[in-house]
């Protein structure tokens, strides 16, 4: 098996279910709705997709979660199926993985789908609990101590604002900004707008982050369909190419990702709480697009809290080190600024399904490059560039994207 | 002691019992590489820094300095609803690795970044946990 590199990849269809509180619905129901859309959107024949990537379900989970979605959906020989365990970063690595495959020509189309009924199905106000219990990482040596993902989060965001002064104020204008959007975009599931100070007055969660620095908790789920760019030129949808992409994984514990575990003694201090992997995976999604940081249009930074958005404008090299919260302020990175952030409104205010979370900022990204996002359009946006975080900044994928 | 910050209590494994044994014990000890003198934590198999197999369980001096802390005011679970609002530390020891804490005591509630500490032992039943307390205050 040789890859060809020279066989360009796009993403031929996407397609969404409506998000927020959805009740009765089942997340397998969900994950068929959100690929039924994709590939209606796209226009493709069924037989076609030879390639499935899920993310399971929280609340519906099955060791073999891909095998149930394949035989609902009736996709019977696959030469690419399995379940990704990535949580939120694992839509990067399923673009990936299909980009692999469809170069290679093991598969001539992957759907990647994920949905979740993370609101209503564990029974209302319990998935809250569900998924906040749900990250902590190590039974024996985190939870004993009464960690959770927000706690997690905070204690990078405290070190963050340590070490270079941050604000609660600053993380707090990302929040600002995505509810801002949301309320541009009729399906958000909050859309009221806020202020710097709605988010300071907010209850306090774990220092420094209030709930409103964190994410929503929600019902949904997406859907898209990769294969040739030459192909999906012959589909419904217009094409949106994959220029570049790249991952990156470090650890979950936050003691070895804080001490740089392993690292040869000579990159001791390279990778810590406040400087990610993610510059690995930016590195190799800008390398491989062959574009610039000036090049991009629009870009959907995965915001599971402020501050995990806050940290990747420094990382995926937007401005220096320890200068991202300057960089949030002022409207830089609302609709009008110089770089428009999460325009369906991320995590924060569009959804957050939980493990599905992070297909939103892919789609929404496909979205704004063939320009039918309304209101909330970046004109003339021709390069989008998506992340997608998960495991407490230790997990990250950046995908950038081409108009056709 | 009165009001002892409640637990989910861990389960020991094969690797690990040397560690809470330790603990009942009051003692903090961790694994040390005969080959490279890496600390190695959480407990280990073999040495992270260097391969090697030869660790030796070995007592730490129990203080060291807070590297993040934050003040937890919505509970991890049910288990803490009573403790809340707690502070959750990552300690770096005196001896290299970084973990997971509490800091417990006087002031817990105003702890910084890069203050002094050191571990105190708190029964919780089936296990003894450390957590750490603020010198000088
Ligand atoms: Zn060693």
């Amino acid at each position: 098996m040789s890859l060809r590199p020279n066989v360009e990849v796009a993403i031929a269809g996407v397609g969404e279910t409506a998000v927020g509180k959805l009740p009765g619905r089942h997340s397998t129901g969900l994950y068929v709705e959100a690929a039924r859309r994709a590939i209606e959107d796209a226009g493709i024949d069924k037989s076609e997709i030879d390639g499935l990537l899920t993310t399971a379900s929280v609340v519906d989970d099955n060791v073999r979660h891909h095998m149930v979605i394949s035989e609902h959906l009736g996709l019977f020989c696959k030469t690419l199926c399995d379940t990704l365990r990535t949580g939120g970063a694992a839509f990067g690595y399923a673009f990936q993985l299909a980009q692999w495959a469809v170069q290679s020509g093991r598969c001539r189309a992957v759907l990647v789908v994920a949905a979740d009924n993370l609101l209503t199905g564990p029974g209302l106000g319990q998935g809250v609990t569900a998924y906040t219990e749900l990250g902590a990482h190590s039974l024996e040596f985190e939870v004993p101590f009464g960690a959770h993902i927000p706690g997690f989060y905070a204690l990078v965001a405290q070190r963050h604002m340590h070490e270079y002064g941050t604000t609660p104020e600053q993380l707090a204008a990302i929040a600002v900004a995505c509810r801002k959007h949301a309320s541009l975009n009729p399906a958000a599931q909050k859309r009221q707008p806020i202020t710097v100070d709605d988010v300071l007055n907010s209850r306090m969660i774990s220092s420094p982050l209030h709930m409103l620095d964190c994410s929503l908790i929600s019902d949904g789920g997406g859907a898209f369909i990769v294969t040739t760019l030459e192909r999906a030129r012959e589909l419904r949808a217009r094409p949106i190419r994959l220029l570049g992409a790249g991952q990156a994984q470090s650890y979950y514990h936050m003691g070895h990702l804080a001490g740089g575990v392993g690292l040869p003694r000579d990159r001791k201090g390279e990778f810590n709480l406040t400087n990610t992997v993610q510059k690995v995976a930016a590195r190799d999604a800008f390398g491989e697009a062959g574009v610039t940081h000036d090049d991009i249009d629009v870009a959907q930074i995965y915001d599971s809290f402020t501050i995990t958005a806050l940290m990747q404008f420094e990382d995926l090299g937007f401005c220096k080190k320890g200068e991202g919260g300057a960089f949030v302020e002022g409207g830089r990175i609302e609709l009008g600024g110089a770089l428009p952030v999460n325009t369906h409104g991320g995590l924060l205010s569009y959804a957050h399904p939980g493990m599905p979370g992070g297909i939103f900022h892919l789609i929404e990204g496909v979205r704004q490059l063939r320009h039918e996002c309304g209101e909330r359009q970046v004109p003339n946006a021709e390069v989008a560039l998506v992340t997608n975080v998960s495991a407490v900044a230790s997990n990250h994928s950046v995908c950038i994207l081409g108009r056709d | 002691m009165a009001n002892v910050m409640p637990t989910i209590a861990p389960q020991p494994t094969e690797v690990s019992k040397p560690f809470w044994d330790g603990c009942r014990e009051r003692r903090l000890v961790m694994q040390k590489c005969e080959d490279c003198g890496n600390v190695a934590y959480y407990p280990a198999y073999m040495c992270p820094a260097c391969t090697s197999e030869k660790l030796t369980w070995t007592e730490l001096s129990g203080r060291g300095r807070v590297h993040s802390v934050t003040i937890v005011h919505r509970p991890a679970a049910p288990a803490f609803a009573s403790a809340v609002p707690y502070a959750v530390a990552l300690i770096e020891v005196e001896e290299g690795p970084i973990m997971m804490s509490n800091i417990v005591g006087p002031a817990a509630l105003e702890t910084k970044i890069d203050d002094d500490v050191e571990v105190v032992f708190e029964d919780l039943g089936e296990v003894t946990l450390p957590r750490f307390r603020r010198i000088g205050k």
